[in-house]
């Protein structure tokens, strides 16, 4: 078995294809991805919060403390001559970023102390925005100050108003410490890059070693060699599995040395900060979660390569296979979805939330425990019938 | 010593192959069919002693290929009995494969290995000891005129040194029976004749050699003994002599029209 073993590997070495999936790309492709959009997104936050919004404003005579205000902002730009008819016409153009419309009589009911409602058109559906949260602080700044004056004109003491308004106030005290929320944001990411990169990582080795033999006719000379049919599955399972778990190795490795040579780059100081507080244990148990799942990975893609007629039936079969995992580590990282007992017998959506719960700190040990047992279990029967199916010669000599 | 006794084969169509037939009826056409099953090889017996050559031969389709495979123990056959030197090869395949070499057109080389690696990975699964094993590898290598590329990945080599590459790696582990199917199909002159003298250099020595081919001057030239398939039922097994003598001339194309009933 052995033999076939490093025969195997040091064939798919030798091959272009094979280095590209397992190795070029989780080491350089993904990581490149995933920093380039970390630092993208971060870019494009961080160039909204500091670009002069242009904006036209309406009825800017009924509160002039607001139309000063935005004047001598050095962050907002007046534009004039546009009509309020054309104000969704100059936003979608990108003439102003937004408009601002003050209500007739608004002093007047300000200084009555009553509640005035300004209108801010923008658009809401664009990448990043934060006009809104821009011209909200804007407003505070003025209206914090008017409300203090109204309490004095009026000589109402702000906390009786603060009872009245709100007679009960729940306040939320979080008991999540630091790494249990930012581990529920970046902990549903983990799974998803690293269970994709499993099969990516496995999915060509399976092609070429089954379906990829057969058409060159190596399998047949392999067959009648005096090696048992279940060395010759072991052999060929171990090197997809190898090389899958090998894709995920380097993947999860590459992230890790990219996310330490940023150093201070913003984008990544919250990743670090999770970083810095999973010990060698937590990384140790997600590698564990993934032996399991790359034996689940190998023995299908192995089985339905060997199954298959040609490379192009092969990959018609495969296909779904992406959708099949997909779904189930989406369904893991949704919102309100928590690792209990029911989840934690669904495959592969019990490694996600349970990759989720280490990356946390919440992970429950006997429920780990339980979670492997059944993956493996899962592992070994694909395993068995993938051996099951490399004996019959309806499959081997489908044509 | 090999002998093969009554073997029979049949093949189950799968549902998408037997509504294609029915739709071609070609199923009127060929006497093997029988509903969803297909009876590729219908006993057939034939022998060959240690040192003799033995030519298997038929028209396309008659189920040569499928009874080479079987005799290589890549198939399992329906029924009927395979020995060599007395001992079952059904039943005990993995140690009998020690005993077979097998080259057909689909028993290829791996293309990103060198044609040495090749040779050499098939000797370790033989359990070869890696002394005999390098020893056997340049005695085949010069035989069969491979040094000059023994280097080269298998998915550069021309047909003809393809070919004499997987001869070597046929016959690595030194097999008792030597099952070689069409092996000078496609070969140009100077290659076949490479494998031609290499397949006669086993005349008299411990191997039965059978292969299968379409040149009957390759018949004339090697085989002790003939065996004829058409429709996978074997119309004569015999000696050469008594193959010829099925023409009035002694004319092998004649006498094998004759057996085929295509005269």
């Amino acid at each position: 078995m052995w033999e076939i073993y490093k025969k195997e590997f040091i064939e798919l070495i030798r091959d272009k294809k094979t280095l590209i999936f397992t190795i070029v790309m989780p080491t350089i492709v993904i990581p490149i991805l995933i920093f380039g959009m970390m630092v993208f997104v971060h870019n494009v936050t961080q160039k909204n919060e500091k670009e002069i919004l242009k904006y036209a404003i309406f009825n800017g005579e009924e509160i002039p403390a607001i139309t000063t205000a935005l004047n001598e902002h050095k962050k907002f730009k007046l534009v004039e001559n546009i009509a309020f008819d054309d104000v969704k016409k100059a936003i979608k153009e990108k003439k102003i970023k937004f408009a601002i419309v003050l209500p007739e009589k608004g002093r007047e009911g300000m200084d009555k102390g009553r509640q005035i409602t300004i209108k801010l058109y923008y658009n809401n559906a664009a990448f990043a925005n934060k006009v809104h949260k821009r011209v909200s602080e804007l407003v505070k700044e003025i209206s914090t100050p008017h409300k203090e004056m109204l309490f004095e004109r009026y000589g109402i003491d702000s906390d009786l108003f603060a009872g009245l308004d709100e007679p009960i106030k729940l306040e939320k005290k979080s008991t999540a410490d630091k790494r249990e929320e930012l581990g529920n944001r970046i902990g549903g990411l983990l799974p998803y890059l690293i269970i994709l990169m499993c099969l990516t990582g496995a999915m060509y080795p399976a092609l070429d070693l089954g379906v990829g033999e057969k058409e060159r006719g190596t399998l047949e000379t392999l067959l009648i060699s005096p090696v048992p049919r279940s060395s010759i599955v072991m052999a060929k399972f171990l090197v997809i599995f190898t090389t899958s778990f090998l894709a995920v190795f380097l993947e999860v490795l590459s992230l890790l040395t990219m996310s330490i040579l940023a150093g201070n780059v913003a984008a990544f100081v919250k990743v670090q900060e999770v970083l810095s507080v999973i010990s060698m244990l937590d990384v140790s148990l997600v590698i564990l979660m993934l032996i399991p799942v790359a034996s689940i990975f190998a023995s299908v893609l192995l089985a339905i390569s060997i199954y298959a007629r040609n490379f192009k039936e092969a990959q018609n079969y495969m296909s779904p296979m992406i959708m099949l995992t997909i779904v189930p580590i989406i369904v893991a990282i949704l919102p309100g979805i928590e690792l209990d007992w029911i989840m934690a017998s669904i495959p592969l959506a019990n490694v996600s939330l349970a990759i989720k719960e280490i990356v946390k700190g919440t992970i429950d040990y006997t429920m780990l425990g339980v979670i492997f047992a059944s993956t493996v279990t899962v592992a070994g029967i694909l395993l068995y019938m993938c051996t099951h199916w490399f004996n019959r010669e309806t499959v081997l000599f489908r044509s | 010593m090999i002998e093969v006794k009554a073997l029979s084969k049949t093949f189950k169509f799968d549902k998408v192959a037997l509504k294609e037939r029915q739709k071609k009826k070609e199923a009127a056409q060929d006497p093997r069919e029988d509903g969803a099953k297909f009876h590729a090889v219908r006993d057939v017996s034939f022998s060959c002693e240690s040192g003799k050559v033995l030519g298997l031969l038929g028209p396309n389709g008659a189920g040569k290929t499928t009874t080479l495979r079987m005799l290589s123990t890549a198939l399992q056959p329906t029924s009927g009995e395979i020995l060599i030197d007395g001992e079952d090869v059904v039943a005990h395949p993995l140690v009998m494969r020690k005993k077979i070499g097998f080259l057909s057109g689909k028993t290829a080389l791996y293309r990103r290995l060198s044609v040495r690696e090749n040779v050499e990975y098939f000797g370790r699964l033989h359990g070869m000891q890696e002394d005999h094993l390098q020893s056997e590898i340049d005695r085949l290598f010069d035989i069969l005129n491979i040094n000059s590329f023994e280097h080269k990945k298998a998915e550069d080599l021309s047909t003809g040194m393809a070919q004499r590459a997987n001869i070597a790696r046929t016959v690595i582990h030194q097999p008792r029976v030597l099952i070689l199917d069409e092996p000078t199909t496609g070969l140009d002159v100077v290659a076949a004749k490479i494998i031609m003298d290499f397949i006669e250099s086993y005349r008299g020595s411990e191997t039965s050699v059978i292969f299968s081919t379409h040149h009957l001057h390759e018949v004339e030239q090697l085989c002790d003994r003939v065996t004829v398939i058409n429709e996978g039922i074997a119309s004569f097994s015999g000696l050469i002599d008594e193959f010829r003598a099925h023409d009035e001339s002694g004319n092998l194309y004649n006498a094998f029209l004759k057996l085929i009933d295509a005269a």
